[in-house]
């Protein structure tokens, strides 16, 4: 397994281009299913779970090129399995998000239930029972879901818990739906605003998308089109992150400051000069410390929690004791506990935890548990004394673009250690 | 579009030129038997390809895998920066020896 190693205290300083965002490229991958024409995607990041998407599609039936200029053309026009196989759906969870677009175009789907999560339990239940709100016939045998329907039909659904992909999944399968749609407590995310507009442009009629009712009038069929996938805000406040956290200054391009308003926020918060253009955000800590800052999870608009290990890695050294509270996932520290391997002072109480900043930490072997908490021992480790290795970063390689050349670009000293054997 | 086209250079040398696309590729899959032929490595220069895509990619894949089961290797040089770069898109960039620069 590779891993990275990471020699800590240079202060970051320079630019660097934000990718696609994962999570707006994966459902929009999905979605392509549903177009009778070719649809051409750029800006799509070249990620781990980019590519199983592929393949998944291609399994399908499904026709992808990439093009010179990475972008991403897909044929769905025959698709001829209608199944997305455990072998795959085991490695990435979004594999669910193929459920709607298989059912509100062909009328049947066999989706292998995705297993255990592990930051927390992430049923899909409300994937499940929305479309069976829309005329589906729903079984779960053999860990698969089967569904049919001959077409559906809108619905007025209401959704328990705020759930992106389950959001997404039932937008999808209303676009092609009978009649009327009505989400409510829908995920106000800017991924699902992403899906949405993606879908609009391919002839659906959604309207509502960011707030927490959306309204589907379903369409007789979609065309393709071109689209251009949305700037990753986790990645971009990951970085800006690093800048805060080395004293340094970064400027992320090809981004947008309004997908990170709370993250923004907090940063400001903990002493950072934050500026922002059309297309770029720019942090500046002028050598200071940064002030430790409470944060509370919650879904959007508000704090993110892909984004709270990040933050417990900044005020792991910042001046001051903060609390981080998460109540999206219920197993969302592990990372605190690699970082108490660094000298961090982080007590963990329940979906609390209390960190009080240290002058430094200092580098040690860690550990990766997941994506967003390998962000973070990276983090970590460019301001810990020593040299730093993280094992398991196939974790990290899920959501983060080509991340050692673009720290290696702004100072960081970073690099990949290749290793033997299989990762996740 | 100019046609994807095989030139052969001497024994065991190969040059590929043109566009490779979806479009142009299909008929180029059956040159693998050319390079197999003689059961020992190839070397193809890459030099003179106009337009890249991941057909392209999964027709070097094919021909690898052709000339590996007839007793050689493919030896793949002067590759485009582009058709390198879909090639690590694709996860099979040190498969063929195509890294990015």
């Amino acid at each position: 397994m590779d891993k990275l190693l990471i020699t800590g205290g240079n202060r970051l300083d320079g630019e660097v281009r934000a990718s696609g965002a994962k999570n707006a490229a994966l459902p929009i991958l999905a979605a392509t299913l549903m177009a009778e024409g070719e649809c051409v995607l750029s800006n799509v990041p070249h990620l781990r779970d980019i590519t199983t998407t592929m393949e998944l599609l291609g399994r399908m039936g499904v026709g992808l090129t990439v093009d010179e200029r990475m972008r991403i053309r897909v044929d769905a026009n025959h698709v001829t399995q209608r199944e997305a196989p455990y072998d795959l759906v085991k490695t990435m969870r979004a594999s669910i998000l193929v459920l709607g677009p298989l059912l509100a175009r062909f009328g049947e789907a066999a989706v292998s239930l995705p297993g255990g999560c592990a930051i927390g339990a992430r049923p899909v239940n409300l994937h499940i029972e929305g479309m069976r709100a829309m005329g589906a016939e729903i079984s779960v045998e053999n860990g698969y879901i089967q569904a049919r329907a001959d077409r559906l039909r809108g619905a007025h659904y209401n959704m328990d818990i705020v759930t992106v992909t389950g959001t997404e999944n039932l937008m999808m399968a209303a676009a092609l739906a009978d009649g009327r749609s009505v989400l409510e407590n829908a995920a106000r995310e800017p991924e699902v605003v992403d899906l949405a507009e993606f879908l609009n442009r391919m002839g659906a009629r959604i309207e509502g998308a960011g707030s927490d009712t959306i309204v589907i009038d379903g369409v007789e069929r979609l065309t393709g089109c071109d689209y251009s996938v949305l700037p990753d805000r986790i990645e971009t406040g990951t970085f800006l992150v690093a800048a805060a956290m080395t004293g340094g200054r970064v400027r992320v391009r090809d981004t947008r400051a309004d997908l990170l308003d709370a993250v923004l926020a907090k940063l400001r918060e903990c002493g950072a000069q934050v500026d922002s253009g059309a297309s770029w955000i720019e942090l500046d800590m002028r050598g200071k410390r940064p002030r430790s800052v409470n944060i509370h999870t919650a879904p959007h608009p508000a704090f993110p929690t892909d984004m709270q290990a990040q933050f417990c890695a900044l005020n792991s050294i910042a001046d001051g004791t903060a609390t981080v509270t998460e109540t999206v996932f219920e197993n969302r520290f592990m990372h605190a506990l690699e970082m108490q391997r660094m000298g961090a002072d982080i007590r963990i109480e329940g979906n609390l935890a209390i960190c009080r900043g240290v002058e430094r930490l200092t580098a040690a072997p860690v550990m990766a548990t997941d994506l967003r908490a390998s962000a973070s021992l990276v983090l970590a480790g460019l301001v810990a004394e020593g040299e730093t290795l993280i094992d398991r970063i196939y974790h990290i390689d899920r959501g983060y673009d080509n991340i050692e050349e673009k720290f290696s670009a702004l100072g960081a000293v970073i690099r990949r250690v290749h290793g033997a054997g299989v990762g996740g | 579009m100019s046609t994807a086209r095989l030139h052969e250079l001497g024994p065991g040398r190969w040059r590929l030129e043109g566009e490779l696309t979806l479009d142009t590729v299909a008929p180029l899959a059956k040159e693998g038997t050319r390079l197999a032929a003689a059961g020992s490595d190839c070397e193809i220069d890459l030099g003179g390809i106009d337009q890249s895509s991941s057909a392209a990619v999964a027709l070097l894949l094919e021909w690898q895998g052709q000339v590996r089961r007839a007793g050689g290797r493919l030896l793949l040089h002067n590759a485009p920066d582009a058709l390198a770069r879909i090639a690590e898109f694709s996860n099979v960039d040190t498969l063929l020896g195509l890294q990015p620069a």
